[in-house]
């Protein structure tokens, strides 16, 4: 080990010593060395490019020839010449070529020569022309400039020219020609009259020769003639020109003056046109309005163009700017011949369209309209014959289905006996007929009879709950009717017959319908009394009065029970009166109601009730259970729609799987493939009207109030129950619940009560005392074991 | 015109005169002429940046006296 770190130790030392060896060589080392490897590159490249190399070497050789040869010139920049003097020095090296030697280069890579931007290059490349061997580079740099120093002088040189003409132009003041003296002056003058008496004596000369030749009478004949026919300029010569404007521009006997239209001097293709120019400003105005219109530029569902045969226009792509390019379209027409235009044929076009459009059908449809929310008149009648149409289908309707009425007909059943209720479910919109009064139908609805149809759905089941109480189900109701208050009664009878007295001074008929009216009245009265029991709601409010099983319970009301107990008495003494009424009229039976009022004051000893004793039977055990909540007191909560009559109408395939709610999308589904509901209705089951309780029960058999139930469906809806935690806390809330239920109802928890009690008794004191003194030490209440 | 430095840091420097609009493939020929070495083989970067064959050194905004670095693929 040691000796191999010991061996390390020399290793390095002599990697110092060497490196420091490295350091310490000399520059010319170094430079021997360059050498060297220069040589042995330009060794290499032979055998790669043989050709270039050798040109490379020659050009070499020329350039540092040529560097001895001669002097480096002084224009140069100081870079290139740093190049220059840099291969010569560095021949050895080779790292740069000289411009030339690159041009040359550039030449044989097929690229364009370097552009120098110095001058003295050209002298350069002079002498390898002459050899032949490399053209001589074009200085870009210099060609550049001269091109630019060119420009230049050109521009220059026109500048002056111009300059030279402005000057040459003569200004408003200065004068035109060299006529500056008074001398001049007269000499031009002189020259002007001159020349004006020779012209005259020229024209006098000329008229003599024509004068003499007889020319002269013969070139006035001609002027005359041709006088003549410009004024022979007829309309006749107007024929074939055109008119730059719109038939229905010209009215009938109104002249119009057209004149020829303007035009370039040199078009001569252009025809002469005739336009008025009114009438051309009223175009441009009419175009400038249209302008100002500013219609949209696309018209996707446009109105298609028409022709004149009436056919459809194909419309071109962009025809909006059809008169930019093309130019504004004017409308024209030729004068005939003779100068004039028949207008007949446009007439006969104009008749033709006409026709095509009535024949041709529109496709539009009546634009829709808000719906009103008021019928207007016509409506109104329509809709009234309509009904009247709709009666009448009714009414057939209703005589073909059978009731129970029809079926049965009563023995004692006339005219009189009908006492409306038909005759109200048939027809009450019936208008009410001449014969009839109204006040007759109005006693008549007072008193629905129960008569023996009245086990039929229609009769009222108003009443019905309170019979069931008093009466056995056998029992027959054939008999008793319902009344209303005598009071009431009474005022109805006034009211009748304060309309009766009003419809009297109306009509001469009026006496004899009293008559009538005051018989049918009085029968019935009578056979009321006859063989009916009276129903009336005082009674019945009375009879309901000893049932209210809370009143008084709770101790607060003594000051309102002699109050109570006299309206009591009173309506005792009212009974009786009427048992004695009725007992002089016949043989009817009253309802039985309890005689003596409730007995208030009974419930008065005990506060606290005692807990009762099961052990006296199933009926005290039902009370018990009743008592404490294990059974639910139903008979005040029964529906009063629920009679035993209608039991029958309950279901009878009743099954707890129907309450099943897991389920119940299926049921539905099956329901709803087989039996798509009711199509028609059930004219027989019109009054039913069946009483829908939805339970929903829980996994234990409890019944589940309506937000219980919301959320177990919406638990199964969602697929997803609540958390732990919550169900915790709500089993335990229903746990308490059972417990209260469990506990005795006259009691606290702890029995503290009947402690108490206990401790009365024994101590027969009416009191105890809670805080401990001496004497009572041992009294203290304690719990039982 | 401008002078570029090649160097690969080998034993090759070498200093070659272009023109500004050359592109780097011209300049690599002119490279492969001097040093010697095959132009298609010439890879010239500057720290990162690999130079393209057809842009010019104008573009690359190649300078006169800028040292390229020089490689070999």
């Amino acid at each position: 080990m040691g000796s191999s770190k010991k061996h390390k130790d020399k290793d390095r030392e002599s990697k110092k010593k060497r490196k420091h060896r490295s350091r310490s060589r000399s520059p010319r080392d170094k430079e021997k060395k360059k050498r060297h490897r220069e040589r042995s590159r330009s060794r290499s490249p032979v055998r790669e490019e043989p050709i270039l190399v050798e040109e490379y070497e020659r050009s070499r050789n020329e350039e540092s020839r040529r560097s001895r040869q001669e002097p480096i010139p002084a224009s140069l920049p100081a870079e290139a010449n740093s190049n220059l003097s840099g291969e010569a020095q560095v021949s050895g090296d080779g790292s740069s070529l000289s411009i030339a030697e690159t041009n040359r280069l550039r030449a044989q890579l097929g690229l364009k020569p370097l552009d120098v931007p110095e001058t003295g290059d050209g002298e350069d490349s002079k002498p390898k022309k002459s050899e032949g061997v490399h053209a001589p580079a074009i200085n870009m740099g210099e060609k550049k400039k001269a091109d630019k120093l060119r420009e230049k002088l050109s521009t220059r040189k026109e500048k002056r020219n111009m300059e030279k003409n402005l000057l040459e132009v003569k200004g408003l003041g200065d004068s035109d020609s060299g006529d500056e003296g008074a001398a001049a002056w007269v000499r031009k003058s002189r020259k002007i009259e001159k020349e004006k008496e020779l012209a005259e004596k020229r024209a006098k000369m000329l008229e003599e020769m024509d004068e003499d030749f007889g020319i002269g009478g013969l070139v006035e004949e001609e002027f005359k003639r041709e006088k003549d026919q410009k004024q022979a300029y007829r309309s006749q010569d107007l024929s074939g020109l055109r008119v730059e404007h719109a038939m229905d521009k010209f009215e009938e006997g109104r002249g119009v003056i057209l004149t020829l239209k303007d035009k370039g001097i040199l078009d001569e293709e252009q025809d002469d046109v005739l336009v008025n120019v009114n009438i051309e400003d009223d175009e441009r105005a009419e175009k400038n309005i249209e302008n100002k219109k500013k219609k949209p530029d696309y018209k996707p569902y446009d109105e298609p163009q028409y022709d004149e045969y009436g056919m459809m226009k194909p419309t071109s792509m962009l025809s909006k700017y059809d008169e930019e390019i093309e130019g504004a379209r004017k409308e024209s027409f030729m004068l005939g011949s003779g100068g004039s235009y028949d207008a007949a044929h446009e007439k006969r076009m104009a008749e033709i369209r006409q026709q095509l459009r009535a024949q041709g059908q529109t496709l539009q449809v009546a634009a829709p309209t808000i719906a009103a929310e008021y019928m207007t008149k016509e409506e109104m009648e329509a809709a009234a014959s309509f009904k009247k149409v709709k009666k009448k289908v009714r009414k057939i309707r209703k005589k073909e289905v059978l009731k129970a009425d029809d079926l049965l007909p009563l023995p004692e059943e006339s005219a009189e006996d009908n006492f409306g209720s038909r005759a109200r479910g048939r027809g009450r919109a019936e208008p009410i007929e001449e014969g009839e009064l109204p006040a007759d139908e109005g006693q008549e609805d007072q008193k629905p009879v129960v008569d023996g149809a009245a086990t039929s759905l229609d009769q009222p089941v108003k009443q019905e709950p309170e019979d069931d109480d008093m009466l056995g189900p056998d029992e027959d109701l054939s008999n008793v009717v319902i009344e209303e208050d005598e009071a009431q009664n009474e005022l109805q009878g006034m009211l009748a017959k304060a309309r009766k007295l009003k419809l009297k001074k109306e009509r001469n008929r009026a006496p004899e319908m009293i008559e009538q009216v005051s018989a049918t009245i009085k029968p019935k009265s009578e056979t009321d009394a006859a063989g009916n029991i009276v129903l009336n709601s005082t009674s019945e409010f009375c009879r309901n009065l000893g049932e209210i099983p809370t009143y008084g319970l709770s101790g607060n009301r003594e000051e309102e029970r002699d109050e109570i107990m006299d309206m009591e008495l009173e309506l005792m003494e009212q009974r009786q009166r009427q048992e004695e009424q009725e007992e002089i009229t016949g043989g009817w039976n009253e309802v039985d109601i309890d005689e003596n009022p409730v007995d208030i004051k009974g419930e008065e000893t005990s506060v606290l009730e005692e807990e009762p004793i099961a052990g006296a039977g199933v009926g005290a055990a039902l009370a018990l259970a009743q008592k404490k909540g294990f059974i639910e007191d139903e008979g005040p909560k029964k529906a009063p729609g629920l009679s035993s009559k209608y039991l029958e109408l309950q279901a009878q395939n009743y099954t707890i799987q129907d309450k099943r709610y897991d389920d119940l999308d299926e049921k539905n589904r099956k329901r709803d493939r087989y039996q798509g509901g009711m199509v028609t209705d059930f004219k027989e089951k019109d009054t039913y009207k069946p009483e829908v309780k939805l339970d929903y029960v829980d996994e234990s058999g409890r019944s589940l109030s309506q937000k219980e139930a919301f959320r177990q469906l919406s638990h199964r809806f969602h697929g997803k129950g609540s958390g732990k935690k919550k169900t915790e806390k709500r089993g335990k809330k229903v746990e308490e619940e059972l417990l209260m239920k469990r506990m005795s109802s006259t009691d606290t928890p702890l029995n503290t009560l009947s402690l108490l009690q206990d401790k009365q008794r024994t101590e027969k004191s009416p009191f105890i005392v809670l805080s401990g003194s001496r004497g009572f030490t041992s009294n203290t209440i304690s719990k039982p074991s | 015109m401008l002078e570029i430095t090649c160097n690969d840091r080998l034993g090759k420097k070498v200093r070659v005169k272009c023109n500004e609009d050359d592109t780097i493939g011209d300049l690599k020929k002119l490279i492969a002429a001097q040093t010697g070495t095959r132009a298609d083989k010439i890879v010239l970067k500057k720290w990162y940046t690999i130079f393209k064959d057809h842009v010019t050194l104008g573009d690359y905004e190649i300078h006169d006296g800028q040292n390229l670095e020089l490689y070999y693929q």
